[in-house]
């Protein structure tokens, strides 16, 4: 295992919404290690926001951390075997369903062939492929009220390929980064530990992070005072 | 968002058919709630077999709901030209699925969305901002299907950022299941990587 933590855009993303950027810099100053993204969520993260006027500073923002090596950029080459094969799992009248993204492959590749030790995933649906790959056959099924076939064989394949692998989202990585005092300088004394993990966990959960109102109260019973 | 297959799929093409057909009586009926009701039931559709034409067609019918149900946009001297071409448009699609026609079909909807530059006044601004937000909407339920965030992006061609705020103010992180992995397992691994 390799101090290399993966980056999927969503992490990325709730962190650039929330003006959290700074915060990954000196949590990576800290960690040691590299924090490492595919190509195709380079692109994502900062080529197709850059075309857009709504999104084109966070771009920007995130395209300074690749430039200073905060993030570090890896090319994979042959991920389409792997994403035909893993988009293969779910099927619905013989046709396979087309769930994850190449990016997302890229990552998972990335993790493989680097040894890294974390993949840090916001959205939902690749946690769930990595974590409860039933409960994702069982949410298919409940949100498009129909049988969705599940090749096991091809999913005890994908499993024993990326098996291991360690999920963690952008507000595991921001509570440790309060419990270190990194951000110590956004929040004000005024108010309570409870108030200010309250605020910072919502803040990423309303720009996209997938964390439930349970989950973020439990952050708030967990999570240390620095 | 819309790029060129010109394949279809049997079911899909006669589902689309015939939400096209309901949808152009709808505008006629002055009926904004079933074009909701139309684009819900083609995003379905969507989900299942990530099907660029339900695509489109549900983010059209989503845009039309929006933009009849608002009652103040009538007023505005563009208005009926916009409707009939809209109308037009429809038809056009429709036929050119009857006929087996993918590539006209193709041109149709690409001159949907490529209407709004035809708009002058006002209206222009409004009918670009309902169909950026259909976008994001359709995309928001297609992700709550279960496709993952960078595929419904890719497949609406909108930025992940813009589909993340979207999904972030929907309840859609409290209704699914919650993951095995608990907050405190996944914490203590975090603190395990900063020591």
């Amino acid at each position: 295992m390799n101090k290399i933590l993966v980056f999927d855009a969503s992490s990325v993303i709730s962190l650039a919404t929330n003006g959290l950027l700074d915060v990954l810099r000196e949590l990576r100053k800290m960690y040691k290690g590299r924090f490492v993204i595919s190509e195709v969520i380079r692109k994502e993260l900062v080529d197709v926001p850059f075309n857009t006027k709504k999104y084109k500073l966070e771009a920007m923002q995130v395209s300074r951390l690749i430039d200073d090596g905060v993030l570090e950029v890896i090319k994979v080459n042959d991920f389409k075997n792997t994403l035909d094969f893993v988009n293969g799992i779910f099927s619905l009248k013989g046709r396979p369903m087309q769930l994850l993204h190449s990016g997302e492959i890229e990552d998972l590749l990335i993790y493989q062939q680097l040894c890294a030790e974390g993949f840090v995933v916001d959205e939902r649906t690749m946690r769930l492929f990595l974590e409860d790959i039933s409960e994702m056959h069982q949410l298919l099924e409940r949100k498009l009220h129909k049988r969705i076939d599940f090749d096991r064989r091809r999913a005890k394949e994908f499993q024993k390929r990326f098996t291991g692998i360690s999920v963690l989202r952008s507000c595991e990585l921001m509570a440790v980064a309060y419990e270190k005092g990194l951000l110590a300088d956004n929040f004000s004394e005024r108010f309570g530990k409870e108030e200010q993990i309250d605020a910072l966990m919502w803040g990423l959960r309303l720009r996209g992070c997938a964390v439930s109102t349970d989950e973020i109260d439990m952050f708030k019973k967990l999570v240390k005072k620095h | 968002m819309y790029f060129i297959r010109y394949f279809m799929d049997k079911e899909v093409r006669d589902n689309i058919i015939r939400i096209l057909d309901e949808g152009y009586k709808a505008i006629q009926d002055d009926d904004a709630l079933k074009l909701r009701m139309l684009s819900d039931n083609t995003i379905h559709d969507a989900s299942t077999k990530q099907d660029n034409y339900s695509i489109s067609v549900a983010v059209i019918m989503f845009s039309l709901h929006k933009l009849f149900s608002r009652i103040s946009f009538r007023t505005y001297p563009n208005w009926h030209m916009f409707v009939e071409k809209v109308l037009g448009l429809l038809k056009a699609m429709k036929i050119s699925l009857e006929q087996d026609r993918m590539k006209s079909f193709d041109l149709s909807v690409k001159e949907f969305f490529s209407l709004v530059d035809r708009v002058a006044g006002k209206l222009k601004f409004y009918i670009k901002e309902v169909i950026d937000t259909a976008k994001i909407s359709k995309g928001s339920r297609l992700y709550e299907h279960g496709v993952s965030l960078s595929k419904t992006a890719d497949l609406l061609g909108v930025s992940a950022y813009e589909l993340m705020s979207y999904i972030g103010k929907t309840g859609i992180a409290d209704v699914d299941a919650p993951l095995k992995n608990t907050v405190r397992k996944r914490l203590s691994f975090t603190r395990g990587l900063f020591v």
